[in-house]
């Protein structure tokens, strides 16, 4: 049924309706902010990277070709985007280009207005930072955006398997450290 | 017997057999202690998710009109691009072929490198571009999944090592072409040494 009504508004936007797109971003905008916070851990990086999601939909919208779901293919476009920036990242971090005052402005500009939630979501950041990249993004896939193994392999481009070793490695870490940290 | 937590996560992901499914469900009815450790493992584990999080929903509304600017100047903006790119693409080709009829080699990526070097997104960007590829994982998940079967090199250091090195491959590659083969031996000896030692067998 979503299925359906994401394709109808795919359809209408090709057609010509830019209030179908505009209706698309609104029920995914909050997915992408979401996924893409926890990937990159910090508001300022998820912004740019759902700015330049909505971009990119818009963009390619008009190629796709209803092999997968819209939602499906719309993770699949955030989650590259977030792989990106974390490559760029480790590049910049190894070449010692990134300053920490640039990091000390990233980590303070939110949109959390509750303390203790900001605090909460500090720590599961530096819980999922501690896993390796495959494993972190099998568990915020498969744990925080419930999505099932067959939905994330083919956002991942991953076998089944693969993902299924991943997450109960990357749970059986999140939860040892959870447990040091008590 | 397996520990705990790992049956917990299994039944938590629904990746127990229908078998011992039905064994560990008797176990809860039967076992007030194991219920009591089960439910509080659930617990700790579904704490992660922040249920409602209290956000300026006013970001979230000015999401759309911001990008819709962008995508105005984009649009705007790619005829002037395409003004520009045009020599561009023009140098690149002429640099493309004195490169190659220079034998392209490290060194001539290390000059590229040292030119580009007053420009740290350039460099970044550079890098990228050379050493990302799609398809950059070196070990590939068959293997990984027969580790996986494999109960007694189920070993959380060994797998975090691949996960590690799977993807960091394309920057270590750079490094380890860096190295002299004396260094290479040196290194490789070394971490062969390290992976004897973490890997006790239990």
């Amino acid at each position: 049924m979503e299925r359906n009504l994401d394709n109808e508004l795919v359809n209408q936007f090709i057609a010509g309706s830019e209030k179908a797109f505009n209706e698309l971003i609104r029920k995914y905008q909050k997915t992408i902010y979401w996924h893409a916070r926890r990937m990159v851990g910090n508001h300022l990086d998820a912004d740019e990277i759902t700015q330049q999601v909505i971009i990119v939909i818009y963009n390619k919208i008009k190629n796709f070709k209803f092999k997968s779901s819209v939602k499906t293919w719309i993770y699949k476009i955030t989650q590259t985007r977030s792989l990106n920036l974390i490559r760029k990242r480790k590049i910049k971090s190894f070449l010692s280009l990134d300053s920490s005052e640039k990091k000390d402005v990233a980590y303070s500009e939110d949109i959390i207005t509750n303390f203790e939630d900001k605090e909460k979501l500090e720590k599961v950041n530096e819980m999922l930072n501690k896993l390796p990249t495959k494993q972190k993004e099998v568990f915020i896939l498969r744990h925080f955006e419930e999505l099932n193994y067959e939905e994330i392999s083919k956002i991942t481009g991953r076998s089944i398997g693969g993902l299924k070793a991943n997450y109960f490695h990357a749970s059986k870490k999140i939860m040892g450290l959870m447990n040091n940290e008590k | 017997m397996k520990n705990k937590s790992e049956i917990f996560i299994k039944y938590l992901d629904n990746e127990l057999s229908p078998e011992e499914k039905k064994i560990f469900e008797k176990k809860l009815l039967d076992d007030e202690t194991f219920k009591t450790e089960f439910n509080l493992f659930k617990e700790n584990f579904n704490s992660l998710k922040i249920s409602k999080i209290d956000v300026n929903e006013n970001y979230f509304n000015s999401l759309l009109p911001e990008a819709r600017k962008k995508i105005g100047q984009t649009k705007h903006t790619n005829f002037i691009k395409f003004a520009y790119l045009l020599p561009v693409i023009i140098i690149g080709i002429i640099l493309f072929k004195t490169i190659f009829n220079n034998n392209f080699n490290e060194n001539n990526f290390e000059q590229l490198l040292n030119s580009y070097s007053t420009n740290e997104d350039a460099v970044v960007e550079l890098i990228d571009n050379v050493y990302s590829s799609d398809q950059d994982f070196l070990i590939d998940n068959e293997l990984l999944e027969q580790l996986y079967e494999i109960e007694n090199i189920n070993d959380e250091s060994v797998y975090d090592y691949l996960a590690e090195t799977v993807l960091t491959s394309d920057i270590e590659e750079y490094l380890i072409n860096q190295l002299s083969e004396e260094e290479f031996n040196m290194v490789y000896n070394e971490l062969l040494n390290k992976n004897f030692n973490n890997l006790e067998i239990k």
